[in-house]
């Protein structure tokens, strides 16, 4: 057996020789009789084998199998036949928990150190270095709040075209008139030098707030809010740079000072281009994170229990993977938690109560609207049913939907609504464009609606209207003045910066962060020229709407139920008022 | 209802729908079961170790990577629970004869054979009491018309199969009966493509030794067939 080539051998039984290897061996099998036996017997044992037929499993091959499925279908508990917790297992679950607790302080950390690396490197070109400036002590690193604080009362020390922002720059070069003391860039500057963020948290609408440099209320901006919940979430590190970078900026505008318009120049194209990268590539990975299929359906049902339990033989009967489960709507949702403040405040008097007795099923989606203590009270009854929601997610193809919407409405005393959320990814795309728009529109529409502004106050005398400004903002300067020194004394610059006065802490400047109002940001002492930063806002705030409206809340809607991608539908199941 | 790729019903899988799951195993229930069977030998046995690699499959499929064919990742998982089956068996025998004073078998003998009618000892034995062959069909299988000694033949190589060792059988069946191809298998297997060659090699040749020891007249009939 030594002397044959295995592989030759091999290769012809299995017709894996090419031609002429093949009919060298053919040559070396007719001449030796020993080989061509073995050969052929192996070549028949080789075809016998394959000729074998398939033979077929037995029936209940697949019963232990779906078993399994379908309790991991139901209990969501992945795959692992039930069992006893071996120490195999019990040291795999240690590990594991081990692993998830490093990666959740890892998470924590990063999540701390990655927003004050952010606001250091973005702060940095903006600290003041001027000789005798910053009664802070002139920390760079303490982000824009403690900077904008200790730049207020040192102002006038601030050397000119240090540090100057985008769009207070602007400001310089078309004259002033467009500059308004404590009101420029995305953060508010109240009198007394301090800088606030916003009543935005964050978020896209932070991202934008400072995109624009002007401001947004959030009434205006819900629409965007609810198309983009997740870009909300994820786009606060965009919006806190440019803020920060505003808020340093925006003390500096109250003294304007000569400055080359080189370094005016540079200084507004490197801001630009900063801002510009850092909103088109945040702002647009933002939006697209949130993009997608996003349904869900609100069921009201007279027996929730039962409703949850067909809704899962549905899924159950067409194969598809359901989760089940009852939560506590009414402090895990958000959605919930505003309806069941929103129904809870008056409370009915006795006379509606007695009403109540004959109340009919409360619609799924209660109104919004003040309505009469009837529907208060079936909404407190709706609200206390939130404690109970039964919840099932079924995951199934889009197109499918409709179908089990038809089921869900078929049944008696329920009905079902689809809300469909989806973000298109349109959206994302849009967002570029609309921040472009943005972006033109702070360097020269804002200048030219301050001037039509102040054309239309003083037709034909803009000159003389534009001095007048200019004279009011110096007056409130001066009259300002006493206040910001009260507030935080300026030191001279030998005081070393421990005994400077303290600067104010985070909480502090956290805590005036909810629920401030835009009058939060004028102090009760508004001296004149008020009105005309006023203005200014609320024409930012229209330029705002109109620039929401025309870019991204027109973009079109992706037919999400027609398409077969597979998604997710949460449906929740509230208890109808009548039992 | 929805046809989907196997591409597709591996992607909702992967995303944890136990549905899809479902289908996939569905699909390759008749495969992996000839796997085991050729290899166990032993219908009941052939089930259980089935069963057994499902379970499996589901248990691990999230470490599914991907490499190969999502078939061939299941048969590996066959055959890895067909071999340790065998050990087991092989174990279960030698305590049982070392018992009963009989001379325990060696590893050549995997499987075991001409024990009489234990069930443990001759499972292609056993199986061809009870169905003629073990590759004849039974219960409404669809088996092409074979002569009686065809089916003979088949019968005597799957016996002699039963009397290689795991290796030998286990690529033998991945290449014959599953007529895969060398990659695959060697992917089935955990070996190196040229592993699979010469061990392909090997076990062709102990089976014909095999067939010419335990059967040679079926043998020579064989032969004079084709001559």
């Amino acid at each position: 057996m030594d002397r044959y080539d295995e592989n030759l051998i091999l290769g012809y039984v299995e017709g894996d020789l090419p031609d002429d290897q093949r009919t060298q061996f053919e040559a070396s099998l007719a001449a030796d009789p020993v080989l061509r036996e073995l050969v052929t017997a192996l070549a028949a044992d080789r075809a016998a084998l394959r000729r074998t037929p398939q033979v077929e499993p037995p029936d209940d091959l697949m019963e232990p199998v779906h078993q399994q499925l379908e309790r991991s279908m139901l209990l969501d508990v992945p795959t692992e036949p039930a069992g006893i917790i071996t120490p195999a297992r019990s040291r795999r679950l240690g590990r594991m928990l081990l692993v998830a607790g490093v990666a959740a302080m890892l998470g924590i950390v990063a999540g701390i150190l990655v927003p004050i690396f952010q606001m250091t490197f973005s702060t940095q070109p903006l600290a003041p270095t001027a000789p005798g400036g910053g009664g802070g002590g002139g920390d760079a690193t303490g982000g824009m709040v403690h900077e904008s604080r200790k730049d207020g009362p040192a102002l006038a020390d601030r050397q000119p075209g240090d540090g100057i922002d985008a769009e207070s720059s602007m400001a310089f070069k078309n004259g002033g008139d467009a500059a308004m003391p404590g009101k420029s860039g995305g953060a508010r500057v109240s009198k007394d030098g301090s800088v606030h963020p916003g009543k935005v948290p964050g978020g896209a609408l932070a991202l934008a707030e400072s995109a624009r440099g002007g401001r947004l209320e959030l009434g205006q901006a819900d629409q965007f809010a609810r198309l983009t919940p997740q870009a909300l979430a994820t786009t606060g590190a965009v919006g806190g740079t440019s803020l920060d970078s505003a808020a340093s900026a925006a003390p500096q505008v109250a003294t304007p000072a000569p400055s080359g318009p080189t370094d005016m120049d540079a200084s507004w194209q490197k801001r630009r281009n900063e801002t510009e990268r850092n909103l088109k590539q945040g702002g647009t990975l933002a939006l697209a994170a949130g993009t997608g299929p996003r349904l869900r359906v609100t069921v009201v049902a007279a027996d929730p229990g039962a409703c949850a339990d067909d809704v899962v033989n549905w899924a159950i009967s067409n194969r598809y993977q359901a989760q089940a489960g009852v939560a506590n709507k009414g402090l895990a949702d958000d959605r919930q938690v505003g309806r069941q403040r929103e129904v809870q405040t008056p409370a009915p008097n006795e006379s509606n109560r007695a009403k109540s007795a004959d109340a009919v099923p409360a619609p799924a989606a209660p109104s919004t609207t003040p309505a009469p203590a009837m529907s208060q009270l079936l909404a407190q009854q709706d609200a206390k049913a939130d404690l109970n929601v039964r919840q099932v997610t079924i995951s199934l193809p889009a197109n499918q939907v409709p179908q089990l919407m038809t089921h869900l409405n078929a049944r008696s005393h329920q009905s079902a609504q689809l809300v469909d959320e989806s973000v298109p990814a349109s959206l994302a795309q849009a967002t570029p464009h609309a921040l472009d728009k943005i972006q033109e529109l702070t360097k020269n529409e804002m200048r030219q609606a301050a001037e039509k502004m102040a054309r239309d106050q003083a037709p034909g005398q803009e000159g003389a209207y534009r001095q007048k400004l200019s004279k009011e903002m110096e007056e409130a300067d001066k009259l300002d003045a006493p206040a910001k020194s009260a507030a935080s004394p300026p030191l001279p610059a030998a005081v070393p910066p421990a005994a400077a006065a303290p600067p104010p802490t985070g909480e502090q400047h956290q805590a005036e962060l909810p629920g401030q109002s835009k009058d939060a940001a004028t102090p009760a002492n508004q001296p004149p020229g008020a009105p005309a930063s006023i203005a200014r806002q609320q024409l930012e705030l229209t330029d705002w709407s109109r620039i929401l409206n025309s870019q991204l809340l027109i973009a079109p809607t992706a037919p999400v139920l027609d398409s077969d991608q597979p998604v997710e539908v949460p449906i929740d199941i509230y208890q109808s008022s009548a039992r | 209802m929805l046809v989907f790729s196997e591409q597709q019903l591996i992607e909702r899988a992967r995303r944890g729908e136990q549905a899809a799951l479902g289908d996939l195993l569905e699909r390759y229930r008749c495969r992996l079961y000839n796997v085991c069977l050729r290899m166990v030998g032993n219908r009941d046995d052939a089930a259980e170790v089935t069963q057994d690699a499902m379970l499996k499959v589901i248990e691990h499929f999230h470490d599914y990577n991907g490499q190969a064919a999502v078939s061939t990742w299941m048969i590996r998982i066959c055959m890895n629970l067909s071999i340790s089956h065998l050990r087991k068996r092989k174990l279960r025998l030698t305590t049982s004869l070392d018992g009963d004073g009989r001379p325990g078998r060696g590893s050549g003998g995997s499987g075991g054979s001409g024990g009489g009618g234990d069930d443990q000892m001759s499972p292609l034995l056993n199986v061809l009491a009870d169905g003629g062959s073990l590759g004849g069909p039974r219960d409404g299988e669809l088996a092409p018309p074979q002569s009686v000694e065809q089916r003979e033949m088949v019968a005597h190589l799957h016996e002699a199969m039963g009397r290689l060792d795991e290796e030998f059988r286990a690529v033998l069946v991945l290449r014959d009966l599953q007529e895969m191809d060398y990659q695959d298998i060697a992917a089935a297997l955990s070996i190196p493509m040229g592993t699979v060659k010469s061990r392909l090699f090997r076990a062709r040749l102990a089976l014909r030794q095999e067939m010419q020891q335990r059967y040679p007249m079926t043998e020579v009939r064989a032969t004079d067939e084709r001559r």
